[in-house]
């Protein structure tokens, strides 16, 4: 397939990111693919996405996080994981488990900026969590939009997400504008893009993607010592 | 309505230009001259499903067929033709075999599910239509996802009221303008799906950000293979052999 700036499936990103939303009882949990285009052409980078998966209903816990697996293992284990912990925060030791340091959490709220971070214990180290407002989220994605920097393949999965954002109610308060989904309807595919978006542009991403290349470092090996060492 | 056998169909309509009244037809039609065929019609309710047989009812009334069996729900006529009125519930229409029409009106507002309950109705039975009639109404119920899809197997129409023969005058048409809104219009009667209202994510950003652009001129020959060298003539060996002697 010839590479088209303007069809992600034709790019194959250096760090593909998965955006991760955890749904609850009633709503499914999603997985949005995406990453940088390889080939920078100036002006801002483009962000592609990839695929937009909604994953199997009941799941939780490590069933959840084997499903995401799935879709770790189709990028060679090689993703950053955006997880929204925001409802089950137990879930990031299961993510840790089994991704390592590739998992960075996001706590979703009202309002935050992303900037805000705290470590959270888990079994084998921690993870950081991002304090990021549902408005900022939107509007960065609605800034990507605007700007032409996010492509998207057209397909029924795409529309769908899409639709969600289509469908959601504004208001403005005195807070500023709010977005609220509407009754009966899902926003989860939407919320999924919104953060692929916001984890691009963060100040940290840098820092976020060492261990993937770290992993890829050729291992150096400990000098050898003989028994002349001791004299 | 006159779709080969096995056909599916996929009719985008405005409101009231008789997409209903075209199906009973076609459903009267499969009933008078197939004998012992079975068709269905779904609805968001049956009692719409109801408005439907009723009309398919006057038809063979007026065709002088013979109702043996003649209720809200379902007729059937004296060759064994039947035509039953589904209610939108997927779990109680199961176990069906149709073989002339199924009929899903109003599609954009059935449920997927019900829609995947009639699809395998006409698994058995290839000569079957599946038609789904609907106005527009958002651009992810299951008319909308086929009707926007690439798959070439189904037939689609459109009868809008921008389409030359649609019965609507001017003037009717401005005066629900003005009443529906520019939004619920275009549903309406121009066949364009809603959504997007309060929301800034419009349906423009979208179509900008899934466009495909190719070049303008076709690539040169330098991205391609090298062209083949043209073939040089030479004396047949076996000739050869037969003039020296050997064979």
């Amino acid at each position: 397939m010839l590479f088209n700036p303007d069809d992600p499936r034709t790019w194959w990103p250096k760090v593909p990111i998965i955006a991760h939303d955890v749904g609850r009882s009633n709503d499914r949990s999603t997985a949005v693919v995406g990453g940088f285009c390889p080939l920078n052409l100036g002006g801002l980078p483009l962000i592609g996405v990839q695929q937009l998966l909604e994953l199997p209903l009941g799941l939780y816990g490590s069933a959840l996080a084997n499903e995401l697996g799935k879709v770790d293992q189709f990028y060679n284990r090689d993703c950053l994981i955006i997880a929204d912990l925001s409802n089950d925060a137990s879930y990031a030791e299961v993510l840790v488990d089994m991704f390592g340091r590739r998992v960075i959490g996001v706590q979703i709220g009202r309002s935050g900026d992303g900037r805000t971070m705290e470590h959270r214990p888990v079994r084998n180290g921690s993870v950081p969590v991002y304090h990021v407002g549902r408005t900022f989220l939107l509007n960065g994605l609605l800034a990507d939009f605007r700007d032409g920097s996010i492509r998207f393949p057209d397909g029924e999965d795409s529309r769908r997400a899409y639709a969600q954002l289509e469908a959601l109610e504004t208001e403005l308060r005195d807070s500023g504008l709010v977005y609220s989904c509407p009754p009966g309807q899902h926003d989860d595919l939407g919320i999924s893009l919104a953060m692929l978006s916001w984890a691009t542009k963060h100040l940290h991403f840098n820092a976020w993607v060492r261990p993937i290349f770290d992993a890829h470092q050729p291992r150096r090996h400990p000098p050898k010592f003989s028994s002349a060492a001791w004299t | 309505m006159r779709g080969p056998r096995g056909a599916s169909i996929l009719a985008l309509t405005a409101r009231h230009v008789g997409k209903t009244t075209v199906a009973a037809w076609a459903i009267a039609h499969a009933m008078r001259f197939t004998p012992g065929s079975l068709s269905v019609i779904a609805c968001p309710a049956q009692r719409q499903s109801a408005e439907a047989v009723r009309r398919v009812k006057a038809v063979l009334l007026k065709a002088g067929a013979t109702l043996v069996s003649n209720n809200v729900y379902g007729l059937e006529l004296d060759n064994g033709s039947r035509v039953l009125a589904l209610p939108s519930d997927d779990d109680t229409i199961r176990g069906l075999t149709v073989d002339a029409w199924i009929v899903a009106d109003e599609a954009a507002r059935l449920s997927p599910e019900l829609i995947a309950a009639l699809r395998p109705m006409r698994a058995r039975r290839p000569q079957a239509r599946f038609a789904m009639l609907s106005t527009a109404w958002s651009r992810v119920d299951p008319f909308w996802s086929v009707w926007a899809g690439d798959d070439p197997s189904w037939i689609r129409l459109q009868a809008t009221a921008d389409m030359p023969g649609v019965p609507f005058s001017e003037q009717f048409l401005e005066q629900e303008r003005r009443s529906l809104g520019d939004q619920a219009f275009k549903r309406e009667y121009l066949g364009i799906p809603g959504g997007g209202e309060g929301s800034p994510f419009s349906w423009e950003l979208y179509q900008r950000a899934t466009q495909i652009r190719t070049p303008h001129l076709p690539l040169g020959s330098a991205f391609g293979p090298p062209p083949p060298r043209p073939a040089v003539p030479i004396p047949n060996p076996f000739q050869q052999l037969k003039q020296r002697g050997v064979v």
